[in-house]
């Protein structure tokens, strides 16, 4: 046999598989969500049918759905500035203090514990009697002060996106720690030869070198932000009425305890316009400032 | 017939932990002695919520109750409520399933991914770079966006609450390994294959006496990174199999009700949470390595 046949067999052979789940279980339901999307499908009948756009205006013109993204935004916020946060502890940790490998494999290891077991964690954190917080403050006679984390208040929302900050920023550092030690150390060491000072520095060689990571950071961690669930489910299951339901929570809520699927699809295609919107935005953005 | 010797490859010289300079200088007392205690408050936002946790965990619910969150244990070998939240949340069973699909996905996982890495990163053909846009796109789609499609798709299969359902949603290869894998493949001099066909050996044989073996470490660090994320994954059980209970989904028992009995709850946690810290003590070398080349590439 000749050995471009032969080339042709191990190529098929070797992605036969994979490719046909990745159709199966990657491509083929998208369609299927943009399919349920238009229907009124209940999730149960046999067969779908389309109806249009019909649970689309419903959706964007429904107060209680907007207010889940407005929810969501609350964890947007907070992704934003675990960057920031995540940055400057990737600079702090690279630099002269001592046992830094330590305190940075401290600062990693919430990523590694279980999401569960880190939201129930916080549920007694947040727990407006029992909260080891709220003990505290008694304690010190600020009675008056005591926390109500869990709310009417919009602040409910970033209690709960606080959990996944102190889950992730250790992410974060660590992403931003492989890009700082990629940067040449001669670079730094003609600039300091050349007089230029710590800010100096950061401002002329360490910005504009992890500005790709940065790019990259912030997509995975708004990326998440959007799909942000567990928290909620968790610990408000979306409630008071309503007031912590992020987008999914929502989603997830109108399918399988209201049997809506078609709206429950509607409200992941916006949720994931958004975030294609997002990527795009970032990858033109990123594209025009390497030029 | 192949007494070729396999060449080491260098760990990727970027991954953080083996770096041990440092960039940046703080040479001035007081800045230096300020960013220690910054550093010092994050540390204690780390321990804090766990230690808490661990305090509790040791008291009883009454004594809870009587002395409170700080006062420290009666008996700090008092395991009842380990041994409760053990038995009430089921957490034998849980850990064997999550085990179950530990041991069924990820062996496949990594011979779908090195596969994959192997044909794109050693064959020219056609469609190479159509099947990366196809493999690269899905990192762009929200899984959660598309849970009531992939529900839908796992009930029409007959998949619901079936091990396969996990197991299958766990094996599906992502760009990520697959870019880990490649950039293993490209260090390997082709000159080894090319002497490895002349002495007549099939590309199969090349692809396991060659390739894999080349790409122990990349396999190592995809191994933990899956584990952890198995084990770690709410979601997939809780959606797709809710009848077996994993080690996440039985921690959830405790929702509800039995929220009252802090103690207990604490136990459950500190359960659940023990065995990835374990894991993280001694492999964090690899897991931070392995998170940030996924991340990079």
């Amino acid at each position: 046999m000749k050995s471009k046949m032969k080339d042709k067999i191990t190529v098929t052979g070797f992605l036969l598989i994979p490719v046909i789940l990745l159709i199966l279980f990657s491509y083929y339901p998208l369609y299927k969500l943009f399919q349920i999307s238009l229907s009124n499908w209940n999730g149960m009948s046999p067969d779908i049918k389309i109806i249009g756009f019909d649970n689309y205006k419903e959706v964007l013109s429904g107060k209680e759905y907007l207010s889940s993204i407005w929810n969501n935004m609350a964890y947007v916020i907070t992704a934003i500035v675990q960057q920031f946060v995540g940055l400057f502890l990737a600079i702090l940790l690279d630099s002269n203090l001592k046992l830094k490998k330590t305190f940075r494999a401290i600062i990693f290891m919430p990523y590694i514990i279980n999401g569960v077991a880190v939201a129930f964690m916080f549920n007694y954190m947040y727990d407006f009697t029992n909260s080891p917080i709220n003990m505290i403050l008694k304690v010190i006679g600020l009675e008056e002060h005591v926390i109500r984390f869990i709310s009417l208040d919009y602040s409910s929302n970033f209690a709960l996106s606080f959990i996944s900050f102190w889950k992730y920023v250790g992410f974060t550092m660590v992403i931003f720690l492989a890009a700082l030690q990629s940067i040449s150390r001669e670079v730094y060491e003609a600039a300091r030869v050349d007089g230029a000072g710590f800010f100096s520095l950061i401002r002329h060689i360490t910005f504009p070198n992890i500005k790709n990571m940065f790019q990259i950071s912030i997509l995975l961690s708004i990326n998440g932000s959007l799909q942000a669930y567990l928290e909620p489910f968790v610990i408000t299951k979306g409630g008071p009425n309503g007031r912590t339901a992020t987008v999914i929570v929502k989603s997830l809520e109108l399918a399988f305890q209201y049997n809506k699927f078609g709206k429950a699809a509607a409200l992941g295609v916006i949720l994931l316009f958004i975030i294609l919107a997002i990527v795009v935005i970032q990858r033109t953005f990123l594209k025009e400032s390497d030029k | 017939m192949m007494n070729m010797r396999i060449i080491p490859i260098r760990k990727n010289k970027n991954s953080v932990s083996s770096e041990n300079t440092s960039t940046f200088t703080i040479s001035n007392p007081i800045g230096k002695f300020f960013c220690y205690l910054l550093i010092a408050f994050l540390i204690l936002l780390v321990f804090a919520p766990l230690a808490i946790i661990l305090n509790i965990s040791l008291k009883e619910n009454s004594e809870y109750m009587a002395k409170g969150v700080y006062a420290l244990p009666e008996n700090i070998f008092n395991f009842s409520n380990f041994i409760n939240a053990y038995k009430l949340g089921g957490f034998g069973e849980g850990f064997m399933n999550t085990f179950l699909l530990v041991f069924f996905s990820v062996p496949i996982a990594i011979v779908f991914g090195t596969m994959v890495a192997y044909a794109l990163g050693r064959f020219d053909f056609k469609l190479k770079k159509l099947l990366f846009a196809a493999f690269l796109f899905p990192t762009f789609v929200p899984t959660m966006t598309v849970t009531i499609a992939t529900f839908t798709l796992i009930k029409n299969l007959g998949l619901y609450n079936s091990f396969l359902a996990g197991i299958i949603l766990y094996i599906g290869t992502d760009i990520m390994q697959i870019y880990i894998f490649l950039q293993f493949i490209n260090q390997i001099p082709i000159a080894l294959d090319e002497s490895a066909r002349i002495d007549g050996a099939s590309r199969l044989k090349i692809y396991y006496s060659i390739i894999l073996p080349q790409l122990k470490p990349a396999i190592a660090t995809t191994v933990i990174l899956k584990l952890l994320g198995i084990y770690n994954d709410f979601f997939t059980p809780y959606m797709y199999m809710p009848k077996i209970k994993t080690a996440a989904t039985s921690l959830n028992t405790f929702a509800g009700d039995r929220m009252a009995d802090w103690p207990l709850m604490s136990a459950a946690i500190i359960l659940i949470a023990i065995p990835t810290i374990l894991i993280y003590i001694f492999l964090q070398n690899y897991i931070i390595s392995g998170v940030t080349d996924g991340a990079v590439k």
